[in-house]
């Protein structure tokens, strides 16, 4: 089919520069009608031949031009550049872009300089015009990413996904090329995850960016990255990343089958499709890490998890999640191992308190007042004496006015922030204790309560505990001591029966994993620590040698 | 819906919340005096034996409950007669631990909130639970016998540095001869706590299978565990209140943990051991409303089991309230008529008439028995 169409493509090459050099002249505005009419005469002119299918490049260069202009609305950000380079005869050609997308220095010095400095001397033998594409992909574009275009559409996504395309009069191909460019945020420190002692990078929201970082860091031929295009309309990419020989292959099937089930029309954060993906809706816990780490990232996938990453977005997210990982810190493996383990238990009591500390006073207060010590009994009688309300109202009270302050310290332009601040500390705190509203004891539990909140290092999971320390206050207001007991009794079930791509929330905790314990709550020794998470990792468990092999293979050597 | 399998460590947690959950509250044999805990040993002894009865009826029917072989071996109708009559004893049992707790909590805390209310908030996270699975039942037991036993031993360890036991309150040992503690022992003591592992021949299904033979060695080993636990908070009971005290009040344990106080500040930690003792209520009464959901699915052909978990837990509330009129009256049913005439029966006598029956009709089941372990 290709022999026979060579010869009136060339012919037709001919007759349609002419044109073309009107066009030019042409104004912009009767640019469609002009289109129309050469659409009928190249019609003519393949009328013998096959017709040019919709949707594929027709080798009449101005009418894949017009094609684009067309389908984009003719934007003002789109550059179309004609001009001219010599192979065996002069051969038109144009390079589109989008302005703004692209790096223009790229563009200019590896594309159309070279091309322009063509000339048919350097050629060994001359080089026919619907090879033309081919010989200048070969010869001429000094860039590593350079790929055939074949169909509209495809020229259309590259164009959109800020590559550039180079079509050639007489060629029913084109060539998109990777010079994108525009402004893109540095690599900064992260914001959400601050670190005293660890690497202090964070992701960007360049994809491309990200996956370099890690990249950079795990310079292993098994990592994997595969990936994905998702939103209908907004075509976000996206990449799973993992290593091929510690992953469980299941959970990384079972990855791609919820990604690829995701239909949507845009997905502009990871947190997005974490509500796709997830396995329960109806929980208030967090069933993915987030995290704006790179080396978080990586230290999973070393446990044989799987990263996800999503352009646009700064945070990745890590799947299997287990509970535990959110009372983890990269910094705890770059800390000597007893710190850590004090620090994790640390963070897990705080996640307690800013649950259930205010439910432990009202419950205290209400039902259990024998089991407060005698003095402390009568202080705190004392000071709720000129108090109107019972605990939990006072608790409640003082809980939303906690809530709606953080909120709009949150939202707050920084100017005003000092001004909520100063309001905040009058209303939860001497003031309001003076107007005979709060007891002072109250005060310390909702500031204990606030502060506890904070030392949580996942935000997901302080605001779960945020959520559920409302309906836990109003059982132990009512039933103590035994409402809060059977209310954590559910909390602990709903938390078993969640699972999260098929591994135990709750693991290793239930089922108790033995090996894995020595990696939860406490952090054993990195050099105990020689086993990847049981279900995670099923191909390549060994992780760390033990030190007694180590040390005798040393001992052998030296010997 | 796959069923789910539990693994021998869920296994011997499920058994030694079970065993504790109501008999470290109430005075156990302490109609042995201040040899209560001798005699709590020998109802083990003897509650083992009855466990390996019911383990050798599992190991002949490895895939199916009591309720299910029951009707192999005696044919649908007389078989369907006996599961609905052992329906009825595990949701009578329900209630009695149920009510158990209900009375506890009014005592110690709740002096003036109706019982129906204090249950049903029982039931009603129990149904939640139940209804997410046994699956998540066997796994909440996990998270809470560890911290189960981290209260255990600190109270342990507060009342041994408290100094408040005396232990001349336990001499002298068999001061009135063996007798006396053989008769507090028999019949009582054997069927509850110990009898009541029962309930496991609707559970031991659920085990891996190739758990299979270890279900005796485990369970011995849950058993064990939990009496020596037993004895040795009854004795410490005995040793802090003085033999004729633990004997006189309801519920010993918490006489004896609330007199510690250490520098006027950890003090009146009775609320602890009744938090404590929530949790081992919780399992208890899960267990046998399960079970009781388990064998009322075999007796009335239920497909799925969650649809009966809520009407069932309404039964439960509701008898919890009508076996008794008042406390005393249900614990002394409770000593008195349920061990020799509900217990022995459930126990002992018709477990045994199913062993029986096996043995003469095992040439016929052959067939039977060995196409299920297949």
């Amino acid at each position: 089919m290709r022999n026979r169409r060579k010869r009136p493509i060339i012919k037709t090459h001919k007759k349609l520069s002419d044109m073309i050099a009107d066009k030019k002249s042409g104004e912009s505005s009767s640019l469609q009608t002009k289109s129309v009419a050469s659409e009928v005469q190249i019609r003519a002119f393949n009328d013998k031949q096959q017709p040019v299918k919709v949707g594929e490049l027709s080798p009449a260069l101005h009418i894949n031009v017009d094609r684009i202009k067309h389908r984009l609305g003719n934007p003002t950000d789109l550059i179309v550049r004609e001009f001219e380079f010599e192979l065996e005869q002069k051969v038109t050609a144009t390079l589109i872009f989008l302005e703004e997308m692209n790096d223009t220095q790229l563009l200019s010095e590896f594309i159309l300089e070279p091309l322009m400095n063509l000339t048919s001397e350097k050629q060994s033998s001359p080089v026919p015009i619907n090879h033309a594409l081919h010989y200048i992909k070969q010869n001429a574009l000094a860039l590593g990413r350079v790929l055939d275009v074949e169909t509209e559409d495809e020229l259309l996504e590259a164009l959109l996904a800020g590559l550039s395309v180079l079509l050639v009069e007489g060629n029913t191909k084109g060539l998109k090329m990777g010079t994108n460019g525009g402004k893109m945020r540095n690599i900064e420190e992260p914001t959400s995850e601050v670190v005293i002692r660890g690497p202090k990078e964070a992701f960007t929201e360049s994809i491309k960016t990200n996956i370099s970082l890690i990249r950079r860091k795990l310079r292993s031929p098994d990592l994997r990255i595969e990936k994905f295009i998702v939103g209908d309309i907004t075509r976000t990419d996206l990449a799973i990343v993992y290593m091929d020989n510690i992953v469980n292959p299941l959970i990384v099937k079972e990855i791609k089958e919820r990604i690829e089930q995701v239909k949507t029309d845009g997905l502009l954060e990871t947190g997005q499709l974490e509500e796709f993906i997830q396995d329960e809706t109806v929980t208030v816990f967090p069933q993915l890490m987030s995290t704006e780490r790179p080396d978080v990232v990586i230290g999973n996938i070393l446990e044989g998890r799987v990263g996800i990453i999503v352009n646009g977005t700064p945070f990745s997210l890590i799947a299997p999640t287990q509970f535990i990982q959110f009372f983890q810190s990269s910094e705890d493996y770059y800390m000597r191992y007893d710190i850590s383990t004090f620090l994790r238990l640390l963070r897990f009591s705080v996640f307690i308190i800013s649950l259930i500390a205010p439910s432990i006073y009202i419950a205290l207060t209400t039902f259990h007042q024998a089991m407060i010590p005698t003095t402390l009994l009568f202080g705190i009688a004392a000071q709720r004496e000129g108090v109107p309300f019972p605990a939990i109202a006072e608790a409640l009270v003082m809980e939303i006015t906690f809530e709606i302050l953080r909120e709009a310290g949150i939202r707050m332009p920084r100017a005003v922030g000092v001004a909520v601040s100063i309001v905040g500390a009058l209303v939860l705190g001497q003031a309001a204790v003076q107007a005979g509203l709060v007891s002072p004891a109250m005060v310390i539990v909702v500031g204990i309560t606030a502060v506890a909140s904070f030392a949580i290092p996942s935000f997901a999971v302080a605001t779960s505990a945020r959520l559920l320390r409302f309906p836990l206050m109003i059982i132990s207001s009512v039933f103590g001591f035994y409402g809060l007991t059977l209310a954590l009794i559910v909390i602990v079930a709903h938390l078993t029966s969640l699972r999260s791509f098929g591994i135990p929330y709750l693991s290793p905790f239930a089922p108790i994993q033995t090996q894995d314990l020595k990696d939860s709550l406490f952090r054993f020794p990195v050099t105990h620590l020689f086993k990847r998470p049981e279900k995670l990792a099923k191909k390549n468990a060994t992780r760390t040698l033990p030190y007694e092999v180590k040390k005798k293979r040393e001992e052998e050597t030296t010997r | 819906m796959k069923t789910y399998k539990i693994d021998l460590q869920q296994y011997f947690i499920l058994i030694v919340l079970f065993e504790l959950g109501s008999a470290i509250l109430v005075g156990l044999g302490m109609n042995a005096g201040r040899d209560a805990w001798i005699a709590i040993l020998f109802g083990m002894f003897a509650g083992m034996i009855l466990f390996a009865g019911y383990v050798f009826l599992y190991k002949q029917f490895p895939e199916m409950s009591l309720t299910q072989y029951i009707q192999v071996l005696f044919g649908k109708y007389v078989g369907k007669f006996f599961g609905f009559c052992y329906m009825l004893y595990f949701l009578y049992l329900a209630s009695r631990v149920l009510r158990d707790f209900g009375s506890l909590l009014l005592s110690a805390v709740f002096v003036q909130t109706p019982i129906i209310v204090v249950n049903t908030l029982m039931v009603a996270t129990i149904v939640y639970v139940l209804k997410l699975g046994f699956e998540v039942l066997a796994r909440t037991g996990e998270i809470f016998f560890g911290l189960v036993g981290l209260v255990g031993t600190t109270l342990a360890v507060l009342v041994l540095s408290a100094d408040l036991m005396e232990y001349n309150y336990l001499l002298p040992i068999f001061g009135d001869g063996v007798i006396p503690v053989l008769k507090a022992a028999f019949p009582v003591t054997p069927t509850f706590p110990f009898g009541e592992m029962i309930v496991f021949t609707m559970l031991l299904p659920y085990l891996k299978v190739k758990n299979k033979n270890n279900a005796l060695k485990v369970g011995l080993l849950g058993m064990g565990v939990s009496g020596i636990v037993l004895s040795t908070t009854i004795a410490m009971d005995i040793a802090v209140l003085g033999g004729h005290v633990a004997t006189h009040v309801y519920f010993p344990l918490l006489a004896a943990v609330a007199k510690i106080n250490l520098g006027e500040f950890i003090q009146r930690l009775d609320a602890l051991v009744v938090f404590t003792l929530i949790i081992g209520g919780f399992f208890k009464v899960a267990v046998f409303l399960y079970v009781s959901v388990k064998a009322a699915q075999d007796v009335f052909g239920v497909k799925e089991e969650t649809t009966i978990i809520g009407p069932i837990g309404v039964v439960v509330i509701l008898s919890s309230i009508a076996i008794a009129s008042n406390y005393v009256e249900h614990i002394n049913e409770g000593l008195n008529i349920v061990p020799q005439f509900i217990h022995i029966p459930f126990q002992v006598v018709l477990p045994a008439i199913f062993i029986i029956v096996f043995l003469i009709r095992k040439k016929q089941l052959k067939h039977f028995a060995s196409s299920s372990s297949s």
